[in-house]
């Protein structure tokens, strides 16, 4: 556990250390305590100029640019995603006027168990698929138009 | 209470507001590239990292609590994830691939001499184990505070120290040659 309330040359050559010699980085309760001891520590200031050295060539690395191209993807998917979320919350919406309160699994189990049912007791039902006694299908397809009467096939 | 300034973004966002989602995308796409690019160098694997991370940023953000992490934080660690499963997943980059792909896209005013300096710190952060590198992404150039870094990388202040001073010795060993007295 670091002690923040006394600051050692040995805490701040750490910090400098860690952070670098910009006391913005440095932990905020040990930034007055640190920033005292640089006054008075001729060898912490020169340990401080060291990691201000190495901050000052970290600085040099370019800011980046982000190409168009990325925002537009970034965007587009986006835009799916958005219209995913509206489905859903329309079904959820639809869910909850059937089923209040209920989560979408539930009126959707519903629906599939009485489709289930129907689809069984509709195999199970025998159906006669002999011609009933109305005849006038079958009269008609047997029926040679008068004006096709004698030509040839 | 902790006052997250992208809160009420985020619950526009997951409302399907799109000005919100682009206003809250310009505020945090060029740190969160940053980030992925020197983690990755490489520039497309990094875009594809940063798509990862949004994507899940739009299908949450409708699930999104205020108040039990600041979004920022959150949507760090989501990136960096993605990049760590992303170096993972690969052969190690040659260093001198890190120098060549670095910044792409110079911004106007950038010197020749500025672009090679650029390059010279991308390819001596790829030298760093991936942990260093991390940790010292988000404190130098993030500049996120040492609380709030320990929690992106899930590790504690002591340790978040001790990889920030191995990886900036490491750093300045590497670097020696660009500025004397290093």
């Amino acid at each position: 556990m670091i002690d923040k309330t006394t600051m050692t040359e040995e805490r701040l050559r750490s910090l400098l250390a860690a952070y670098g010699g910009d006391p913005a980085r440095w932990p905020l309760g040990e930034r007055e305590a640190a920033l005292s001891l640089l006054q008075t520590s001729a060898a912490a200031r020169s340990a401080a100029d060291e990691a201000r050295a190495l901050d000052a060539v970290l600085g040099g690395a370019s800011a980046v640019v982000v190409p168009a191209e990325l925002t537009a993807r970034l965007l587009a998917d986006f835009t799916r995603a958005s219209s995913r979320w509206s489905l859903r919350r329309f079904a959820a919406s639809l869910t909850d006027a059937v089923w209040p309160g209920a989560p979408l699994w539930q009126p959707a189990a519903a629906f599939g168990l009485a489709l289930a049912i129907g689809i069984g007791i509709a195999m199970l039902v025998p159906l006669d698929m002999r011609p009933s006694d109305d005849t006038s299908g079958a009269f008609a397809l047997d029926t040679i138009p008068a004006n096709d009467a004698g030509q040839d096939i | 209470m902790m006052i997250d300034p992208d809160a009420e973004l985020v619950a526009r966002v997951g409302r399907g507001d799109r000005a919100a989602a682009e206003r809250l995308m310009l505020r945090h796409l060029p740190k969160m590239l940053a980030l992925a690019r020197r983690m990755l160098s490489d520039p497309a694997e990094a875009e594809d990292a940063v798509q990862d991370a949004f994507m899940r940023l739009w299908t949450h953000a409708g699930r999104w609590q205020p108040g039990r992490a600041k979004f920022e934080t959150w949507l760090y660690r989501v990136t960096l994830n993605k990049c760590f499963d992303r170096l993972r997943r690969r052969p190690t980059l040659a260093i001198e691939a890190a120098m060549a792909v670095e910044d792409p896209t110079p911004g106007p005013g950038a010197s020749l001499e500025h672009a090679a300096l650029s390059g010279e710190i991308a390819a001596a952060m790829a030298e760093l184990p991936e942990r260093q590198r991390a940790a010292i992404e988000l404190c130098h150039f993030q500049e996120c505070g040492n609380i709030e870094a320990a929690e992106i990388l899930g590790i504690s202040v002591e340790a978040l120290e001790s990889l920030l001073a191995r990886g900036r010795r490491a750093l300045r060993v590497r670097l020696m040659h660009v500025k004397d007295g290093l």
